[in-house]
């Protein structure tokens, strides 16, 4: 039970230890930072495995009862952390040969310990119960991220972190203005005593208004369209494993924190959540198809992986939007499944940046000869972001349909076919120029198949993208009391 | 016409924000919700239940201990972000290049007269912060302040030298580090992670070390951040 604070206190502990133990010793920095996340993913995985034969755990911090003191719990939302503890080592295993070739030695101690941090915060994020520790948890692992971006050389990287870091305090912002706001009204800052004293404040307006910062904080967070600007640059611009872990987790607690948001409101019965609602399918249905749209028009790998996290967050929103019980378990399932696979596709993508220089899809034409296994994975990958059947994508693709027959919103199904075939047709583009076309550039020519610790993350994360929907009933099942949780009590 | 458009939204979101605040209790009305739940008990359970006269302090150390790691933490990011993203790892160029303005001297000497007072200031602040207003944070931003006039005195060249590299890092992540042990040494001595010891003397102590701790931290972090500035540019 004490595991539960360990998984936040652990990596940053050890984040604040890296620049201290190895400013001068860089490359045992790795091994440092490496140690800290396989003690972590087993500390995760202790507590994973409490949960599923006991009940949620609580954990009252300084032993101080939940509204005086704060409270982390780890349930359903913050079951979440294992999927983050198990990327975040694959993510590291693959940054080494990446962060050594493109950080000066001084300071990849500090990239490590932002890393840790990030994950930390993280943690600590999805395992928050109380709405002041959420905030401070969200700052953790912002600051971070933005770091992670500004550490890639270059004009743009500089940019993206700047436009990311301007938006991102702006969102925080809005949280600390809700958290206040409901604070005011309850006296209390634990997210369940606030749901559960809201109605006696009898404010609903400015209860609406703590409604309205969350949910606009948090879709910034998610890149949900139209407030998805910051994310195709800084995600495509960053070093390759932060693009991974930017894209694959950091995007997923805005995730995290609508479906607290969701919960707390769905509790507290204050604001109808139904125009809630409606705004997430609206702006997700867009987001689906302005993001496959605009991947499919960018030339360079990383841009296209990006744009496509922007339409998967659609997905995902508008998943959470229907509110059926089919259609978020399908969010929350792809929640976890985009994870693994954008994870993937960005650390196979970096080892081809890596081995090659090229980043743009017309100069890596032939690069299949060179790199079969990377390019291999690369194809199931982007298979699986197609949501192809038997693959990783297809999981929560399908159920949100489904979800979005039982809403009667026949049209969300047409959106979802449209996103997925213009994410095959740009798949398809990507798939033609590595295989089925002359090299043009004389880097291809003598590229080289990536080194074992670039190749075995992504080896893996493909293999897990391109299987995984054969264990989507199993992660359903493990996602429905949560699914319940959100969806409410059926009126 | 783009900035009218913007004003109009702004006024927009204004006026939002307004109507949902203006529905709250106001501010200082006894029988409102913030006074009379968490906080009520917090004031009942007194300085013997909190481990310190100072309620404030109780609340942020140890209430709400897990809430000041967490922003203990964000500081520290903060600086290793700075130093990070920096332009550090470019050549320096050669001091001739950059000209300085000498410091006037009596701003010199001022400075050399304060130094001891403002230093002896942040640490009453630190030390005393248990029992009157101030804090670790409070002290920590005044003696990192005194360290950035003297560095621009004595020039930042001899404050970077000052120390050595390697106990420079340790010293920036003393309160994140302070604070990990504290949190360990309550699950060992009262079974709960962020808790104070039992005993009173004990714990007032743990409190003590916490704030001197903070407020070194965000002296360096301070000073660091002046630092890098400083050092961005030479470049």
């Amino acid at each position: 039970m004490h595991l539960l604070p360990l998984t936040a206190l652990l990596p940053i502990t050890a984040g604040a230890l890296a620049p201290a133990l190895f400013y001068r010793r860089p490359d045992a920095c790795w091994w440092w930072a490496l140690a800290a996340m396989l003690a972590n993913l087993i500390a995760v995985s202790i507590l994973w495995f409490e949960l599923h034969t006991g009940t949620t755990i609580r954990y009252p911090l300084g032993g101080w009862p939940a509204p005086y003191g704060i409270e982390l719990v780890f349930d359903g939302v913050a079951a979440l952390m294992l999927v983050l503890a198990a990327l975040s080592v694959a993510i590291m295993i693959a940054s080494r040969r990446y962060i050594n070739a493109t950080i000066p030695k001084g300071r990849r101690s500090l990239a490590y310990a932002l890393v840790l941090i990030n994950l930390g915060g993280m943690n600590g994020f999805v395992a928050a119960a109380d709405l002041f520790n959420l905030f401070v948890f969200m700052e953790i692992f912002s600051i971070t991220a933005y770091a992670l971006v500004a550490l890639a050389r270059g004009p743009v990287a500089a940019l993206a972190a700047l436009k990311y870091l301007l938006v991102g305090a702006v969102s925080s912002l809005l949280v600390l203005l809700a958290v206040a706001l409901l604070y005011a009204q309850t006296g209390s800052l634990n997210m369940a005593d606030i749901a559960a004293r809201l109605a006696a404040a009898d404010a609903p307006g400015a209860s609406a208004l703590a409604l309205g910062c969350l949910v606009v904080g948090f879709l910034v967070k998610a890149a949900i369209f139209p407030l998805h600007f910051w994310l195709p640059d800084a995600h495509a611009s960053a070093p390759s494993p932060v693009s991974a872990l930017l894209s694959g987790l950091v995007v997923k607690m805005g995730v995290v924190g609508l479906v607290r948001t969701r919960i707390l409101f769905v509790e507290a019965d204050v604001v109808p959540v139904v125009l809630l609602d409606q705004l997430l399918v609206w702006l997700g249905a867009i987001a689906v198809l302005a993001g496959a749209v605009l991947a499919l028009v960018q030339r360079e790998l990383k841009l296209m992986l990006a744009y496509s996290t922007v339409a998967n967050m659609g997905y995902i929103a508008v998943g959470l939007g229907l509110a059926t019980s089919a259609a978020v378990g399908g969010a929350l399932a792809h929640t976890v499944y985009h994870a693994v696979i954008k994870t993937g596709l960005f650390l196979t993508a970096g080892s081809i940046l890596l081995c090659t220089g090229l980043s743009r899809v017309d100069d890596l034409r032939g690069l299949g000869q060179r790199m079969p296994l990377t390019c291999g994975a690369l194809v199931l990958g982007l298979l699986a972001a197609t949501g192809i059947p038997t693959t990783a994508g297809f999981v929560g693709k399908w159920q949100i349909a489904v979800g979005a027959l039982e809403a009667g919103q026949p049209w969300v199904v047409g959106v979802i076919l449209a996103g997925s075939l213009l994410t095959l047709s740009w798949a398809i583009r990507v798939i033609n120029s590595l295989f089925f076309r002359p090299p043009a550039r004389a880097r291809v020519i003598i590229a080289d198949e990536a080194p074992a610790s670039l190749l075995i993350p992504s080896v893996v994360l493909a293999l897990l993208a391109i299987a995984g929907g054969l264990g989507g009933a199993v992660l359903l099942e493990l996602v429905e009391p949560l699914t319940t949780r959100i969806v409410g009590q059926p009126s | 016409m783009r900035s009218g458009l913007a004003l109009l939204v702004v006024v927009l979101l204004a006026g939002l924000m307004m109507a949902g605040v203006s529905q709250l209790p106001p501010p200082g009305a006894p029988d409102s919700a913030v006074h009379g739940h968490v906080a009520a008990t917090y004031i009942d359970g007194g300085a013997e239940a909190g481990g310190a006269p100072n309620l404030v302090t109780a609340v942020l150390l140890n209430y709400r201990a897990f809430d000041t790691y967490g922003e203990v933490v964000v500081i520290f990011a903060a600086l290793i972000a700075v130093l990070a993203v920096g332009l550090a790892g470019r050549p320096i160029r050669s001091p001739r290049q950059a000209p300085t303005v000498p410091v006037s001297p009596v701003v010199d000497q001022v400075v050399r007269l304060l130094a001891p007072f403002i230093a002896l200031f942040a640490l009453f602040m630190i030390l005393e912060g248990h029992v009157l207003p101030g804090g670790g944070f409070q002290g920590g931003v005044v003696l990192g302040t005194l360290i950035i006039l003297l560095g621009l005195v004595l020039s930042p060249r001899r404050l970077r030298h000052l120390l050595p590299h390697k106990a420079v890092f340790w010293i920036r992540s003393a309160a994140v580090l302070t604070f990990a042990c504290t949190a360990l040494t309550g699950l060992a001595l009262t079974g709960w992670l962020f808790a104070l010891p039992e005993p009173h003397w004990l714990g007032e102590s743990v409190i003590v070390g916490l704030e001197l701790a903070i407020g070194i931290g965000s002296a360096f972090a301070v000073a660091g951040f002046f630092l890098s500035l400083e050092a961005d540019r030479h470049r």
